[in-house]
Order: C-alpha cells, then structure tokens, then sequence
C-alpha cells in the first residue's frame, strides 16, 4: 500500500554522536495512516533539477541550522556536513547560493578539548553559455577562541579555494583573514595559504585584472618567547594569449622584528613574469623593484645573513631575447664590513668594523638587432660567477672583471665610457638574404681564494681548473676561423700539493655543399699527466710512474710488487691439483741461475707503403708466460720424483711454488728432457719448461 | 737514464732504468734494390725509412726486471716513448717478441719485498724515430 504524505513535521533533540533524536513527529497523509516509523536520524536532502529545459529557471536554496551545547559535559562535538548543488544545462540563470554558520562553544572553564570543523565545497558551472553572467559568493567565518590560561593548544585552520574562468568577463575577489592569537601561551601557529587566479583565453578586445592584496603579521606579546618566525610565500601570475595588455604587479613587505633576540630569521623569495606570445609590434616591460635588508643593532649578535635571490624574463618570440641570472652573496663575520653591489642595493652591516673586503661586479648583457626581417640576434651571459674572500690577518684580495672610465670624443666632445675586461656581444647589422641567426655564448667562472694557513697547518692543497669552450660556425662566408689562446697556472710558494689541470675542447667545422660534396674537419685532443722524481735507489726498485691519460688506454702496471706468499719455507714445490688439499707434492731445490721468464704476445705488425710502422694487439689476445727451469744436485729419489710426477700429471693443469714464493698455474710443456747423472752422488739434473700464470695460493684445510 | 713511457702521445706510465749495457745497437732501416739492363747499366731502388732499429741489453736487479716486465705486459702493442741514455727521445714500438727475461746471477742484498737478490738480463729489440 502506498501512502502520500503531503506535510511533515519533526521536533528534533540532537545528540551528542551527530545524529538527531526525533521527540515529536507530526505527518499529514493523504490517504490513510498505517505503519508511521519514526526514526533518530536526521537526514536533508534538498535537490532541485532541471536539465534540457530551454528557458527555464533552477532555484536551490538550503539553509540549515545545527546546534549542540552541552553543559556539565567533558567533550563537545558539532559537525554539520552538507552538498548543495545547482546544476543547468543549456540556461540562462544558474543560482547558488549556500550560506550556514558552524559554531562549538564550550562555557566550563576547564575543558578539554574543544574541535571545530567546517568544510563545505561551493560551485557554479556554466557550460556552454555565451554573453552570461555567472557569480559565485563564497563568504565564510572560521574563529576558534580560547580565552582560559590554562588551555594548552588553539588551533585555527582556513583552505579554501576561489575560481571564475571561461567567460566574457571575469571578476575574482578574495578576501580573507586569518589570525590565531593567544595571550601566554606556549606555543602559536598561523599558517594562511592561499592562491589567486584570473585568467583570459582567446579574448581579443577585453582586459584581464588579478589583484592580490596581503597582509600577514606574527607579532608575539611576550618578551620571554624563544623564538619568532615569519614566513610569506605567495605566487601572482597574469597570463593573456593574444592580448592587448597585460600587466601583473606584485608589491609586497615582509618583516620580521625582534629585541632582544637569539635568533632572527628574514627571508623573502619573490617571482616576476611577464609574457606575450604571438603578438607583434607591441612591447612588454618588466619592472621588478626589491629592496631587502638586515639590520642589527645590538653587538653581541652571532651572525646576521642577507640573501636576495631574483629571477627575471622578459620574452618576445621571433623578435628578442634576454636572459639575465644573477647569484649575489656577502657574509661577514665577527665585526667586519661586508659590501655587494649587483645591479641593485643590498646592505649588510655590522658595527665595529675592523677589515674590509671589496667585490664589484659589472655585468652588461645587450641583444641588438638594427635591420631586421625574420633575423634573431641573442646574446645569453649565464653562470657568471666572481667571488673574493679575504682570509685572516690583513689579507687583502681584489678581483676586478670589467671596469670603465669616461673619455670625450676629440670631434663631439661628448663624454664616452670605455670599458676594460670582459664583454660579450652579439650583434647583427644587415643580412641581405634569408633568415640568418647569430649567437654569442660566453660561460666563464673564476674564483680567487686566499687563506692564510699557520705554519703549524697539516695539509694546503691549491688547484686550479678552468674550462673554455669556443666555436665559430659560418656556412656563407668563405673562410672560417677558430682560435683559442688561453693560460692556465697555477703557483704555490710553499704547498703540499699542486695541481694544474687545463681541459680543452676545440671545434671548428666548416661545411660546404655544392651539389654532392662536402667537407668536414674534426679536430680531437687528449690529454694526460705523467711525472717522475728521481726517489732513492728508483733505478733498483719496483716504482713505475703512472699518471692519468684520457681515451682508451691500456691497463697501466700495478703500482705495488705483489710479494711472495708468507708462511712457506720449502724453496721449489710442485702440487696437484692446482687447489688443496693437494693429492700429490713435489719439493725440490730452487732451479739452477740462468733460468728464464719468457714473455710470447700475439701482436701484428705490419709496414705500410708510405713505411708507416703499424702494431696491433687485441686485448682479449693470449700472453703466453713461460718459465724455464734447470735443476742441478738432485738426488735420485728427487730426478726420478719428478720424472714421475710428470709423467703422473701430463697435460693436466698443475700448481707451483717458485723459489721467490710465487704460486703459478699452468702446464708443464716441455717434460722429456732426460735425467743426467754429472757424477757421483747426488749430482742429477733434470729442466722442464712450464706455461701458465701467477694466481692465488689456496692450500685448503 | 733510461726511460720509457707509454702509450704515446698520451702518456700514463713511465718506468726508469739504468743505462744499457756496452754494444748496444742502432741500424737503419733503408734498402736498396739493384738491378741491371740488358746493356749492363745498373739501376738502383732505393727505399728510404725514417725509422731506426735499436737494441739494448740491460742489465737490472730482480724488482727493476719485474718493472720492466708488468711494463711490457701493458705496453708491448703500444707506441713507446724512449729517452735513451743519450737523452735521444725515440717513438716507436718494440719488435722483440718474446721479450725473456733470464736471471744471471745472484746478487746482493735482495729488495723487499722479493725474499732473494737476483741480476736479471734483457735485450730490447725496438724500431722507431727520432724526435
């Protein structure tokens, strides 16, 4: 049996586990009344839908109101979760509005825990819709007050997220506050995150505005707190595709103020961009002002640091380039006067200055092109970077790069500078054919250093290192040229260790086509360090020299002689098989003088018919070792022992320990030679010849 | 002094040695065809080499000559740089194959970390030009 119910009413008491409790429930039925359920839930469902209708008008208003207090009671919970949802197609109007209030408050002094969570998703979406407007209002409150001294923690936490896009016109205003403030506390936290968007696509005559207004403060009322710390992060952007204007300002201050401070901490990191692309005969201006300083005035602060970090760009594609990248640091310890200038102003004092260190930087970096028709000229200067410390002790050190003084034209009169050190410039005058392009890369690092180190010092190392890369390319003028002169040293009076390493690479290619034929030149260096010294007794001893050298080279020899096998007496011992425990030991008398170590490498050795001598060994090319061993003095159990070990072991891959304590493997190739009794007694002789190569000596248990 | 380095022209190794001993040898490499006409003229072919054959006999304690031999078993394909005890620099390679190392007599004391002093003889057969 159906029933309708035409009006409902419900007297609810909520609980304190979220769900509602219904006391009364009045319903008014159509038709009959038969099995009426009343149950302790609360559940709103508020859905009004009109799709595929075309002049219509969607309404959705849910306005709902949750409140738990509880008195006497150790917790107090409210939650209120709620979707609100206005979907149209295909309308004109879409409204949505979603407006609630969320509040827990607890009046008993002592409390425990008090949470307040208020979450809610608000949107409107209009597809398809063309000369309409669409307004989405999202205004919310989030407070979280402890007014007792002995509460131990307040927590205040606001996310939310703003967005307007695809229309004719765009309006995005956010506003918000945030402030978590508590008086004797142990610890405060604020964290205010947030992102701000406007942006415009494929709109031609329209204007787009993003404006970001921000203001954050800690500031602690206690002058015993430990520690303060204030950190703003934001990111602005205004991005317009095929626009007239686009213009993003940030402005910002961050500040961090402290008396009577451990520690004080002051970082501001900022990006600036501005962009056009595909856009031709306008301009586009990046301005980026920053002014950033330290300032300390008590004496006996541990340290204070300055960092500015900027990153620039400017782009106009197919017409210009410029990239600038600056890295600028200055560091001074213990009452001295740091100075840095780079292109902007940047100030770092302490009092009581007694030293002083000097760095300055002139960087100029210009693009220019005068006659231009499908032409791009670029000039990039990057990784630039020049540093002078001074050490201890009245150590001066200045490094100058570039410097200029003005002179005036004998025929103009008119004052010009003239600058003297580096520069790097690109510039294209006139090209009378098709589009041509030149490049100027100029990458150049140089470090000065200089320490004083106490006569007491235990190590000093001083190394040098420079790398240059140059490269000249043409393919219409008739000749090239590439020419690289360049010094490289480097000189310590008194060291440890010097080191001068010069890496070169040098290319220059010229390339001509006409018709089927071309030319090419490739050029290769390498480079290797080798050195001697004339050491005691080094024409005697094991001392191979070995350096370094680039490419594919041989194994060098092993720096150290590998020594004999400690723990073994016996002078000359033969054993099979080649690992322990051995089945068979033979010990002998260490062979006669005039025994040989011969040395048979497969190599081809060929003479061209210029007379050029070629020698060619593959590596993997056997290296046969032989050794060649006579025995004199045996008695006649050793001959005829060794007559029967070969005899026992031929062909078969045996172990011997030479006289020196070496232990070979290998096989014994030439075995007939006879046994020769050269008088009476022992004075038997005996050689064989053995092929094989130095291993590890493993006698087993 | 003697001295060789290799491989040429990027040197990583250098091992010295004293002088070679008396009777070393240096040749040249040039022939010479002759040939006669019909009518009795001589004709000569003369070709002409830069390069010099050179041998050394040396003369080096047991671990000089194990040196020399990890030397060979690195280099013995390689171009060789020589400064010979002349101070004449050579490039070139060696042309002995095998390369034998003979010991001739005792000697004394013995190095460490061999147990046993040894004089040890090598010839270096070796062809290239001068510098």
């Amino acid at each position: 049996m159906s029933l309708r119910v035409t009006q409902q009413y419900a007297e609810i008491l909520a609980a304190g586990d979220g769900a509602a409790r219904v006391t009364r429930q009045y319903v008014e039925i159509l038709s009959g009344v038969l099995d009426v359920v009343a149950t302790d839930v609360l559940s709103v469902g508020d859905v009004a839908d009109r799709i595929l209708v075309t002049v219509c008008n969607a309404s959705d208003a849910l306005s709902l109101s949750d409140t738990v207090a509880q008195v006497h009671e150790v917790l107090a919970s409210d939650l209120v979760a709620l979707s609100d949802q206005a979907l149209g197609d295909l309308v004109h109007v879409a409204i949505d509005t979603l407006a609630l209030t969320d509040g827990a408050v607890a009046d008993i002094e002592i409390v425990r825990s008090v949470t307040d969570t208020l979450s809610l998703g608000d949107e409107a979406v209009v597809t398809a819709i063309w000369l309409r407007s669409v307004e989405d209002t999202l205004t919310l409150q989030d407070e979280a007050t402890a007014s007792r001294e002995l509460i131990r923690e307040a927590i205040d936490w606001l996310s939310l997220t703003d967005a307007a896009g695809w229309v004719a016109a765009a309006s995005d205003t956010f506003s918000l506050s945030d402030e978590a403030t508590v008086d004797r506390i142990l610890g405060v936290s604020d964290t205010l995150a947030l992102d701000d968007e406007a942006s415009v696509i494929a709109v031609y005559p329209r204007v787009a505005d993003d404006s970001l207004t921000f203001d954050e403060t800690v500031i602690p009322g206690f002058t015993a707190s430990r520690g303060a710390t204030d950190a703003l992060s934001l990111g602005e952007t205004a991005i317009g595709d095929y626009c007239k204007v686009a213009e993003d300002a940030l402005a910002l201050s961050d500040g961090a103020t402290f008396e009577f401070v451990r520690r004080i901490a002051d970082e501001l990191v900022l990006t600036d961009e501005a962009s056009f692309v595909g856009v031709f005969q306008r301009e586009a201006h990046e301005f980026v002002v920053l002014a950033d300083e330290v300032h300390l005035e008590r004496e006996v602060d541990a340290g204070a640091t300055d960092t500015i970090s900027l990153a620039e760009e400017a782009s106009l594609i197919f017409e210009a380039s410029d990239t600038l990248s600056l890295g600028d640091s200055a560091i001074a310890d213990y009452c001295r006067i740091a100075s840095d200038e780079l292109l902007l102003i940047e100030l770092v004092e302490v009092t009581r200055d007694r030293r002083e260190a000097s760095d300055e930087l002139i960087l100029i970096d210009a693009a220019t092109v005068n006659v231009v028709r499908n032409v791009a000229a670029y000039d990039f200067i990057a990784t630039f970077t020049e540093r002078a410390w001074p050490g201890f002790h009245r150590v001066a050190a200045t490094d100058v790069l570039q410097s200029s003084y003005t002179e005036y034209d004998p025929y103009t009169y008119e004052p010009t500078v003239v600058y003297i050190g580096l520069q790097d410039t690109a510039v294209t005058s006139v090209i009378y054919a098709e589009p041509k392009e030149v490049e100027d890369h100029l990458s150049f690092g140089e470090q000065a250093v200089c320490i004083k180190i106490r006569a007491d010092a235990i190590a000093a190392n001083a190394s040098d290192s420079f790398s240059l890369t140059e490269e000249v390319r043409t393919n219409l003028l008739a000749s090239a040229a590439d020419l690289v002169v360049l010094s490289d040293a480097a000189e310590v009076v008194a060291s440890k260790l010097l080191a001068d390493e010069l890496i070169l690479s040098d290319g220059a290619s010229y390339n001509i086509v006409r018709n089927s034929l071309s030319a090419g030149d490739t050029l290769e260096l390498g480079e290797s360090v080798l050195w001697y010294s004339r050491l005691e007794d080094f024409l005697y001893v094991y001392h191979p020299f070995v350096g370094e050298g680039s490419g594919d080279l041989p194994d060098p020899p092993d720096e150290e002689l590998e020594g004999p096998i400690s723990g073994i007496t016996d002078s000359f011992i033969l054993v099979y098989p080649i690992t322990g425990p051995f089945d068979d030991t033979l010990v002998l008398r260490a062979p006669n003088l005039g025994n040989r170590d011969r040395l048979q490498m497969n190599r081809i050795s060929r003479e061209t018919r210029g007379g050029t001598h070629i020698v060619y060994a593959d590596p993997i090319w056997p290296k046969v070792q032989t050794l060649v061993l006579d025995f004199s003095g045996l008695a006649w159990a050793e001959a005829s022992g060794l007559h029967t070990f070969m005899d026992d072991h031929l062909g078969l891959e045996i172990g011997l320990m030479d006289w020196e304590h070496r232990f070979w493997r290998g096989v014994i190739t030439e075995q007939d030679e006879p046994i020769v009794q050269d008088g009476p007694g022992c004075k038997y002789t005996i050689g064989f010849e053995f092929e094989g190569e130095l291993t590890t000596y493993d006698p087993g248990s | 002094m003697f001295q060789m380095a290799a491989p040429y022209p990027t040197l990583q190794t250098l091992t010295v040695m004293p002088n070679p001993q008396f009777s070393d040898q240096e040749m040249n490499l040039n022939t010479v065809s002759r040939r006669t006409a019909m009518d009795g003229t001589r004709y000569t072919y003369v070709k002409r080499r830069p390069r010099r054959k050179l041998q050394w006999a040396f003369r080096l304690s047991r671990n000089k000559a194990l040196e020399v031999r990890a030397f060979f078993m690195s280099y013995f394909a390689s171009e060789i740089k020589i400064t010979d005890h002349r101070n004449r620099i050579w490039v070139g390679n060696f042309t002995s194959n095998p390369f034998e190392f003979e010991a001739q007599s005792r000697a004394y004391p013995a190095i460490t970390p061999m147990p046993r002093g040894e004089t040890i003889s090598i010839d270096i057969e070796f062809e290239g030009e001068e510098q």
